[in-house]
């Protein structure tokens, strides 16, 4: 994972996300706090976007964030990122949410409704974070557009490979391929590494 | 095969595979170095297009939360490998000084029990893929504490299998021991079994499930009993 640069004098770096993972891990409430406020707000607009409806991200995303402290003696570093795992449980929770048939019915209803509730785009006060906002739309911009509109139907709505495949009118092969090397040209451009 | 299934990483990392296909990539993904690898990768990629959605303030959640945590115990961390395994090396030490006869013996020897596990863990596999890949393979959570399990049953085949993740050890001396119920509500033993030191386990159940109306795991002691002797710890109706 790329971290952010710190000039050698000044402030004291914030602690990274491996050595408050360790403290949560050991009951430290502080420095669950302190990851709450670094993810949640993004783990919410993760949540929001996927299921629509603003209620249920927060229930979404308050399940999510009480397992990261339930589980966190359990975290392993070596399975990827404290970023990748929460956003991993967000996004899990968010399609097994639209997906299960009883949201089918109520989705109907509140997908009117939320529609005039979407979140505004606002940007961050955090300087770091909306460089970061920007990097990833720009890496977005950067794929074909079928890479994108494959890779936003399935993460940003939640649909299967095969609906992405029957939505776009493509082989679901093609479906598969460009799910992955989208994400592959992603991770190139936004130089991830784990 | 290999191929395609490899092709999978990316609606997997996106959750954009459905149940059945979810578990047998996680089957694949257990043998595919080179998939974990990506994998995990390209987790990363997609957490960072998750967190790049512009948010929006949550302190109202965020009072919720720190509530549930200050009344919420964590759970224990998984002790993995506590008994370590035999270090080969180490034993092979003072034998390095012995004829070179005698080493190469006792190479062979680990390197066919090597491949014996192997051969054993992909017959294990194949018969894991069968099962889940069939048609009408249903998945169903199973609640066993701590961990995420499910059931999977196909009628076709007339075969089910439970498959834990992070599951704990059972207590010292027990084992896991399936349960298959008829309708009359009695309980047939349908296999004994073990979590593996990641907590994985994938359990055939040695009986027919055609005339199965329910399945429930116990804990029981070593070598299994022939009836439960202690409360399911999950049950599932079919």
């Amino acid at each position: 994972m790329r971290l952010a640069t710190v000039p050698d004098s000044g402030p004291e770096p914030p602690p990274d996300d491996a050595s408050l993972i360790a403290r949560v891990a050991r009951g430290d409430e502080s420095a669950y706090e302190s990851l709450f406020d670094r993810y949640a707000s993004g783990a919410y607009g993760l949540a929001v976007r996927v299921v629509r409806d603003p209620d249920l991200a927060r229930d979404i995303v308050q399940e999510a964030m009480l397992q990261v402290w339930t589980h966190a003696p359990r975290y392993d570093r070596k399975q990827g990122s404290v970023r990748a795992w929460l956003f991993t449980l967000v996004h899990r929770r968010a399609v097994d949410r639209i997906r299960s048939e009883q949201a089918g019915s109520d989705r109907e209803k509140k997908v009117g409704r939320a529609a005039f509730e979407r979140p505004h785009d606002h940007v961050s006060a955090d300087v770091e974070r909306g460089l970061e906002i920007r990097r990833v739309r720009v890496a977005l911009d950067d794929l074909t557009p079928l890479q994108r509109e494959a890779i936003e139907l399935a993460y940003f709505r939640g649909y299967t490979h095969t609906q992405v495949a029957e939505v776009l009118d493509i082989p679901l092969g093609t479906a598969k391929t460009r799910l992955r090397d989208g994400l592959i040209r992603l991770r190139d451009s936004l130089e991830v590494t784990s | 095969m290999t191929e395609s299934i490899h092709l999978l990483v990316g609606p997997y990392v996106l959750d954009a595979l459905d149940d059945t296909e979810t578990i047998a990539f996680e089957e694949h993904l257990r043998g595919c170095e080179d998939c974990r690898q990506e994998v995990s990768e390209l987790r990363e990629t997609a957490a960072l297009l998750g967190s790049a959605q512009a948010g929006d303030d949550v302190a109202d959640l965020k009072a919720t939360v720190m509530g549930q945590v200050s009344r919420t115990a964590q759970l224990p961390p998984q002790v993995r490998g506590a008994h370590g395994k035999p270090r080969v090396g180490r034993s092979l030490g003072w034998l390095a000084a012995a004829a070179a006869a005698v080493v190469a013996l006792v190479l062979v020897g680990n390197v066919r029990e090597q491949q014996q596990k192997i051969t054993a863990m992909n017959e294990h596999t194949t018969e894991v893929m069968a099962l889940i890949t069939a048609d009408d393979a249903k998945v169903m959570p199973l609640a066993l504490p701590d961990s995420s399990s499910t059931v999977v049953v196909s009628m076709q085949r007339n075969e089910a299998m439970v498959m834990a993740q992070d599951l704990p050890a059972p207590s010292e001396g027990m084992v896991y021991q399936t349960w298959a119920y008829d309708s009359a509500g009695n309980a047939t033993p349908a296999g004994t079994w073990m979590p593996d030191e990641g907590g994985y386990a994938a359990a055939p159940l040695t009986t027919p499930v055609s005339d199965c109306a329910a399945i429930s795991v116990t804990e029981e002691p070593s070598g299994g009993s022939a009836q439960p002797t202690s409360e399911p710890l999950a049950m599932v109706e079919f």
